[in-house]
């Protein structure tokens, strides 16, 4: 378990045009995640997702708030809270002058695992991530995609259970994205609690069990992945792009569409049956307010057989609740 | 705890103890005590004429200067990159992480950054052995030459992992500068010994000590211009006027420094930089009086060089002395208001701990205590050791004191003012607009030949240094004044330092936000 309990970051940018920031990178962040979780963490540049992972490691003290992991709190026992999460940050290099069991090797004393066990540790989290035939080899000789799963072993060395990785799968080619993806399932079917920041949501959307959507220093949504989709479906929604086939000819349907409020932009199509037609349009609305359209259209005696809509996409949630700020 | 488990000292020595690099070291090395012993022993410069004996200890110098200077400039390098490299490489994170403890790491870093050169110096262990053989020279003194050289050395490379801690991006060049430069003056004959009966601290002396026949001290002195000073081979200090052995003085000297900078750096190498402080105010109060018992123990209480310079044919007056004492601890002081001084992410989280206290008073409270402790002791141990005959006046010594304390509260709330400013170097700024006030200061008061009027005490401490009974009696109210204005200027920065901690209150100052508050689960 992992709860944040009013966790506050404020520190100054380094000034621009002289005129120096001081920024809120974590305002009174509120979170319970529970084990066995892979939590996303999601934002624009500058929202504070990378300082949050970092408190939660305890490599940056916050300006008022605390952080537990496993019951400990982390900024008064640091060091008893760190030897339970496994790490990978954004940016990071490796020692490039050492081989890559020896950089391994390295980690898991300096972790304290009992020395007769880390040999065999080192081999196993090395076959893992799949370095066998690198296992002697310099670290500079090797990939970028490598180097990252090297570090993913690093974290995972000590048998962590919570990993925070801050943008594991940034400068990640398609294939190693991909190769990155089933490794955290499988971490997770290990039982490990997964915290995790990511630029790219559909990769989130796909492994997540939950997220945290961050913005300026504020946690906007928070919570189970498909919690968060209802509740954003419970508010108003953009305009989402509905098809509706009736078993009836003629233009009678786009009519009575055009007729409604909350419609636009409705248009015919293509009939997929002999004797039916189809219409599309944009509807503002809420899902019940949709059922309210349909039930309302099957009362005006109209033999609706099928209604196809789109359900707003976690990017497209994020896209409306971040006000469109970068990625 | 086992140095040979550390994780930290492992990972270095596989990094730089690889065999090839072991085996180049170890060949030039090799190659150096070839041409050394042959220089020595078979060579035709002009040691040609001395006997072997001699030769000998020649060798044995000229090593033990060699593996200092190694120790010293090579060690000092690779300490001051130790961890200000990691941080910019983006891997110390992962160390902080890990369960090494900060008392291992910061071990780690002292002794594994340098392993390669540690590696060269026992290189050239064996050629020593040769010329200290040859040289027939008492093995206890060389056996303690190499104690001091290494405990020394260490002391140094202490003190270069504490500056690599604090180094910023881009500035270990200028990092490395001064460090060479501090080991270059503390290696000189000079800047101890005109207000300190105390040989050099550098762990060069070793190679001075190796020279000895025996342990007896000498009284030899040197002329430098004016000055008379102990010969750095006369390892003769005096301990409140106790004449006692040079290498006992270092050894001690040395082990405390030890002790005092092996915690400072592990009491902050794991924690936030944005939080580093490299002691607790208890603690930086306790490396005041450290300094100050070091400064007081050695003082030259008898005048020796000091009454020679310029001509001087009397000894000092107590208040002389406690002159030469005051300005001395002018550096001890800013030491310790430095390590005082706190940043704005300190002060931030000490507002919304909600137990903040009279942080806009910060730190005047310590430094008027360290200068109530320095001070008081000063006056005692004068006292103490004055001649009754010369000119002494208690008043002028405590009304020094108490100038002396609140011109530096004055200075340091100012600097604690701009410490929490929003800029980009808040203490840099502060320093150097405290430079050009005093630097324009005296430059008014110097072409006016008001040095030692009682009316610049209002804007300088320089009259403090030269009040005597005379002068206090004759211009007692100015001297009064000069301190009441002391104290107003400081109320005036606490003023605004009260007004600057008012914008740092919990979110008063926080960007506007466009969003909602969070949403706890």
């Amino acid at each position: 378990m992992v709860r944040l309990e009013n966790l506050t970051k404020e520190y100054d940018l380094p000034p621009v045009k002289g005129k120096p920031a001081q920024v809120v990178a974590a305002d009174r962040v509120n979170l319970q995640i529970a084990d066995g979780e892979i939590y996303g963490f999601v934002g624009p540049n500058g929202a504070g997702k990378t300082t949050t992972l970092k408190m939660i490691c305890g490599l940056l003290v916050p300006t008022s708030g605390t952080v537990e992991v496993q019951g400990i709190d982390v900024e008064n026992r640091p060091e008893d809270a760190q030897q339970f999460i496994g790490y990978l940050a954004d940016f990071f290099s490796l020692y490039d002058d050492m081989k890559v069991w020896e950089y391994l090797d390295y980690f898991a004393r300096a972790y304290k695992m009992p020395d007769a066990q880390i040999p065999t540790r080192v081999t196993e989290v090395i076959a893992w991530v799949g370095l066998e035939s690198k296992r002697d080899a310099f670290i500079q000789g090797l990939s970028r995609g490598m180097k990252q799963r090297l570090g993913i072993a690093r974290a995972v060395l000590h048998n962590p259970p919570v990993l925070v990785l801050d943008e594991p799968a940034s400068g990640l080619d398609p294939k190693a994205r991909v190769e990155l993806k089933d490794l955290l399932k499988n971490l997770n079917r290990q039982g490990k609690t997964i915290l995790i920041s990511s630029h790219v949501l559909s990769d989130l959307e796909e492994i997540c069990t939950s997220v945290a959507i961050m913005e300026k220093g504020h946690l906007l949504r928070s919570g189970k992945l498909s919690s968060v989709m209802e509740q954003s479906a419970a508010e108003t929604p953009a305009a989402r792009r509905i098809r509706i086939r009736v078993a009836d000819e003629g233009d009678e349907l786009l009519k009575w569409l055009q007729s409604r409020s909350g419609v636009t932009e409705v248009s015919a199509l293509p009939a997929s049956a002999a004797k039916s037609s189809a219409a599309e349009f944009l509807f503002a609305g809420r899902d019940a307010e949709l059922a309210a359209l349909v039930r309302e259209l099957i009362m005006a005696g109209a033999p609706v057989f099928a209604v196809e809509g789109s359900s707003e996409s976690f990017e497209q949630i994020y896209a409306r609740l971040s006000g469109g700020e970068v990625m | 705890m086992n140095l040979f488990s550390n994780a930290e000292i492992l990972r270095n020595a596989r990094i730089q103890l690889r065999p090839r690099k072991m085996l180049i070291a170890g060949g030039i090395c090799a190659a150096i005590s070839i041409v050394l012993i042959y220089g020595c022993f078979r060579g035709s410069i002009d040691i040609n004429g001395l006997p072997l004996e001699d030769r000998g200890g020649l060798l044995l110098h000229t090593i033990l200067w060699i593996q200092a200077a190694v120790l010293l400039i090579g060690g000092g390098i690779a300490c001051l990159h130790s961890i200000q490299r990691e941080k910019d490489q983006n891997t110390f994170d992962f160390q902080r992480i890990t369960r090494l403890t900060p008392l291992e790491l910061t071990l780690g870093k002292l002794f594994g950054a340098p392993l390669m050169i540690f590696f060269v110096f026992l290189c050239l262990v064996p050629a020593a052995i040769v010329g200290a053989v040859a040289g027939n020279a008492p093995w206890t003194i060389v056996l303690v030459a190499y104690i001091l050289l290494v405990l020394g050395s260490l002391a140094y490379l202490a003190f270069a992992v504490v500056i690599s801690l604090f180094l910023r991006r881009g500035t270990v060049t200028w990092a490395i500068l001064f460090f060479l430069s501090f080991v270059a003056y503390t290696s000189s004959t000079t800047p101890f010994s005109l207000y300190l009966a105390l040989c050099s601290i550098s762990p060069f002396n070793a190679v001075h000590l190796a020279q000895q026949t025996s342990w007896s001290v000498s009284s030899s002195v040197i002329h430098l211009g004016s000055m008379t000073i102990p010969s750095p081979d006369s390892f003769q200090d005096f301990f409140f006027g106790v004449s006692v052995h040079h290498a006992l003085v270092l050894f001690i000297f040395y082990i405390t420094i030890l002790a005092w900078f092996i915690p400072a750096v592990a009491r902050n190498i794991k924690r936030d930089p944005t939080n580093y402080e490299l002691y607790t105010p208890g603690q930086a109060l306790g490396f005041l009086c450290y300094l100050n018992f070091i400064l007081f123990a050695f003082f030259r209480w008898d005048t020796f060089g000091l009454g020679a310079v310029a001509g001087r044919s009397r000894p000092l007056s107590p208040l002389e002395a406690q002159s030469i004492l005051l300005g001395v601890n002018i550096l001890l002081f800013f030491i310790f208001g430095f390590i005082l001084l706190r940043n704005r992410n300190q002060v931030r989280r000490l507002l919304h701990s909600g137990v903040a206290g009279h942080l806009e008073t910060w730190p005047a409270p310590y430094l008027f205590l360290g200068a109530l402790i320095v001070g008081v002791a000063m006056i005692l141990v004068i006292q103490w050791k004055r001649d009754p005959s010369l000119e002494w006046r208690l008043s002028v010594a405590i009304f020094r004191v108490a100038y002396f304390a609140f011109w530096l509260i004055c200075d340091f709330l100012f600097l604690q003012w701009t410490k929490i400013q929003r800029a980009a170097h808040p203490l840099a700024m502060g320093v150097l607009y405290l430079g050009v006030y005093y630097a324009c200061a005296i430059t008014v008061v110097t072409s006016l030949h008001a040095e030692h009027n009682p009316i610049t005490a209002i804007f300088l401490p320089t009259p403090l240094f030269v009040l005597n009974t005379a002068a206090w009696s004759a211009h007692l109210g100015v001297w009064i004044l000069a301190l009441v204005l002391q104290i107003a200027a400081g109320a005036v920065f606490v003023a605004l330092q009260r007004r600057t901690l008012a914008n740092l209150q919990p979110h008063s100052s926080s960007i506007s936000m466009n969003a909602p508050a969070s949403a706890p689960l």
